[in-house]
């Protein structure tokens, strides 16, 4: 069942209702995983990238082929190995002979040319293929021998990380991470929940993916649903308190950055963080919680909004130190630990 | 479609939007200024009723200290209740935040005060403010503030309660205080002087409140001016530190006084001599002299209209004293004799010349004066001297008696009256004992026995 004609504007009760619908159709797939789930949908409509991390079997890329199957559009996948190039994941050159005989080179464009890509594994890359995505994902361009490709909108990268399979990686870089715009958690699941991926998955016959939109349209209609999540009014003092959870993740002892004006100091970012969240993850809280204001039917950002998007907006983008591993604390405890100090500042 | 119209018909509901805001804001700073003048009023009346009731309950030093605390507390709280007020002072942005945060708006009046400014509005503008306007019952002023008083006016309705109270009973205690200051002598300050080596006796040993001192002229002369100069010095002694101390705690006392309506600015000094050398005299006892109608205001220091008193109405026949004084016709007639007469050799106007010779007679004269000791063995043998009693000596009435503000509890609060009766017919005053003469049998054994 195909939504809405392509051109009409979409308004806020519009944007929950296909919201909603992909959503639906996504977990006639994916069994559980509500949180990531939204999380990924709302990655996509704020124009970010996604980065999944779950062990092996929680279904990384059954995920992303399912978006892909909901909103009708491209879908491209790359495995990630140590030997992948950059020229194949971005094309390149080829001699090609014409009709008339002659030899040409020509563009082969490699697998980043569609809408949605899912890099799997991406942390096995080399770094060099790795930061090929960089261009990609920040300016929707290819730049082979001199030549710059336009990537067509929407563009959506979902890169998967293994966190068990550590040996013979190389773990993304603080740039690469900072441009995915959330790290989405996929969790073992449960027992009921596994009961219900084994029924679903060996039967006779596969779950049905219903398309949201026609191919016309799809990204046309996904793009007016993006322009709407930035038309959402954020109220200077939640920008304000976006900017301040982003600066408490700072250590207050750190060296690249000014003096805390604001005086927020976590104790427990002093002790375990190295290095917190850059402006992009201003950014990220902000697009973040723009579409949660409108999944709620409002057209502007509450505190609340900021609150539940920080952790999967923030979490990849602090660096802990050592004593953050020897004493187990991972990053979300540590957004934790800054969102209760951050909040009495709300008033 | 009119889009004129519609505009036309937003901008109203906005305005009605910002109109209830407007009245949130009102009350809000109704209520913070309220805190501040109620606030401010509850500390001030509390300080007062502390610092009254510390003058009934404590000592001047006390009472100057915890009143200087509780100002000071009392100055941080109103300081600080007024900075609290200023805080909750509300703007429209203010207003919008608490409006939303009571109401559960999640942001829609904080979004819309925030982006009436902006010219350049969403194309959601509309949206929020059709759906902030669905949600306008939720903030209303009634419901975002119920509250049109400030709870501070409770703690001021209380504080003026307990302060009225207060007052009422310091009144009623303070009238009844001030008729009894008119009927007793107030009990007098505590100089001390030290006696030095002046030879100074009782003429009795006895140290009942009318104890008799005789001296010699110079001695007496002597002792008047250590009398004067240790009321004079009281409290003025020492470390420029300690006089500031004597000075506030003077101050604090006199404030004590008019709140409480202690003891009246012309009480008299009541001295205390001592002899911090071990004469014999000075070492007797603690002898309370009340010689204010002698001495005046001298001794009080907050009553400069009768510092001249002492020289010039020394004796103040006219003013008898009250029940209880002690007659103080002979330290009025010393002090005459040292205020009048620098020169030590000279002869006291009313003092005859045989009483000098009398009391200057040297070793022999002195021990004669102190016979009914029996202390010294170089006198034994010498013919028993007339007591120096009578008009050729100076006589010094000491009241011996517990002070009204002494240490023990158990202390009378007023010194004890002195009660006189006349005697009947087989009664006769008392005398000394004339000194008998000693058998020569006994006087070996006698003077082995003091010399030994």
């Amino acid at each position: 069942m195909n939504v809405t004609a392509a051109a009409e504007v979409p308004s806020v009760a519009d944007f929950g209702r296909i919201f909603r619908h992909v959503q639906a159709e996504i977990h006639k797939v994916i069994v559980g995983h509500r949180q990531a789930v939204e999380e990924l949908l709302s990655a996509l409509f704020a124009g970010g990238h996604v980065l999944i991390e779950g062990v092996p079997g929680t279904g990384k890329t059954t995920l992303v082929k399912t978006l892909g199957l909901a909103l009708n559009l491209s879908f491209n996948r790359i495995q990630f190995t140590v030997d992948l190039m950059p020229a194949d994941i971005t094309g390149t050159r080829v001699i090609l002979s014409g009709e008339d005989g002659r030899r040409e080179f020509s563009f082969q464009p490699g697998p980043v040319f569609c809408h949605i890509l899912l890099g799997d594994e991406i942390n096995r890359a080399t770094p060099k293929t790795q930061s090929a995505l960089l261009e990609c994902m920040a300016e929707l361009q290819v730049t082979v021998s001199g030549i710059t490709h336009v990537l067509k909108p929407p563009y959506f990268v979902m890169a998967t990380l293994n966190p068990i399979e550590m040996e013979g990686t190389y773990p993304l870089p603080e740039a690469q991470l900072d441009r995915f715009l959330f790290k989405v958690r996929l969790e073992y699941p449960d027992e009921s929940e596994m009961v219900r991926i084994v029924t679903n998955t060996t039967g006779p016959e596969d779950a049905g993916v219903e398309p949201v939109f026609s191919v016309a349209e799809a990204a046309e209609r996904i793009e007016g649903l993006k322009h709407l999540v930035r038309e959402v009014m954020v109220a200077q003092p939640i920008e304000h308190y976006a900017a301040r959870m982003v600066r408490a993740t700072q250590p207050s002892t750190s060296r690249y950055i000014g003096k805390q004006s604001n005086g927020l100091r976590v104790d427990a970012v002093d002790r375990y963080v190295s290095f917190g969240a850059s402006p992009r993850g201003a950014q990220a809280l902000i697009m973040g919680a723009k579409v949660r204001a409108l999944l709620d039917g409002r057209a502007n950002v509450a505190y609340d909004d900021i609150d539940q998007v920080a952790p999967a907006a923030l979490q990849h983008r602090v660096m802990l130190n050592y004593a953050a591993h020897s004493d187990g604390i991972d990053a979300s405890h540590i957004i934790e630990r800054v969102i209760q100090a951050v909040r009495p500042a709300r008033a | 479609m009119d889009y004129g119209a519609a505009e036309s018909r937003g901008e109203e509901k906005f305005r009605l939007i910002l109109g209830q805001i407007a009245s949130i804001r009102s009350r809000l700073n109704a209520l913070a200024l309220q805190q501040g003048l109620f606030g401010g009023l509850t500390y001030i009346l509390g300080a007062v009723v502390l610092i009254v009731g510390a003058a009934f309950a404590f000592s001047p030093l006390t009472f100057l200290l915890l009143g200087v605390a509780v100002t000071a507390a009392a100055m941080v709280g109103v300081a600080r209740t007024a900075r609290r007020a200023w805080r909750m002072r509300t703007s429209d942005e203010r207003a919008a935040l608490i409006a939303d945060q009571r109401a559960a708006l999640k942001g829609r009046l904080t979004t819309m005060v925030d982006a009436a400014r902006v010219e350049q509005r969403s194309t959601l503008w509309p949206y929020l403010i059709e759906d902030t306007l669905a949600l306008r019952e939720e903030f209303v002023a009634d419901k975002v503030e119920p509250r049109r008083v400030s709870r501070w006016l409770w703690a001021a309705l209380a504080s003026c309660a307990v302060a009225a109270l207060v007052m009422r009973l310091a009144y009623g205690v303070r009238n009844s205080r001030l008729i009894t200051n008119n009927r007793i002598a107030s009990v007098p300050g505590e100089p001390t002087a030290d006696l030095g080596d002046l030879d100074i006796r009782p003429a009795d040993p006895s140290a009942d409140p009318g104890t008799e001192i005789d001296a010699d002229p110079a001695t007496l002369r002597k002792l008047a001016e250590k009398l004067r100069e240790a009321q004079n010095n009281t409290g003025r002694q020492g470390s420029p530190t300690s006089r500031l101390m004597a000075d506030a705690r003077d101050a604090a006392s006199a404030l004590q006084n008019r709140l409480t309506g202690g003891k009246p600015a012309e009480a008299a000094s009541r001295l205390r001599l001592t002899d911090r050398k071990g004469g014999d005299a000075g070492k007797s006892a603690t002898q309370n002299q009340n010689h204010s109608q002698a001495k005046g205001s001298q001794e009080n220091p907050q009553n400069p209209d009768s510092e001249q008193q002492p020289d010039q109405n020394q004796t103040q026949p006219n003013s008898a004293p009250p029940p209880g004084t002690p007659d103080m016709s002979g330290l009025a007639a010393l002090n005459g004799l040292n205020n009048d007469d620098p020169n030590p050799n000279s002869t006291p106007p009313n003092t005859p010349p045989e009483s000098q010779k009398l009391t200057q007679g040297g070793p022999l004269g002195a021990g004669g004066s102190n016979h009914g000791s029996g202390s010294d063995p170089r006198h034994l043998y010498g013919e028993a001297d007339k007591p120096p009693l009578g008009n050729d000596t100076f006589r010094i009435p000491v009241e011996v008696g517990p002070a009204e503000d002494g240490s023990s509890n158990t202390a009378p609060a007023t010194p004890p009256r002195r009660t006189t009766s006349t005697l009947n017919a087989s009664q006769a005053p008392d005398e000394p004992f004339e000194r008998a003469s000693i058998p020569a049998s006994d006087r070996v054994t006698i003077k082995r026995v003091f010399e030994r």
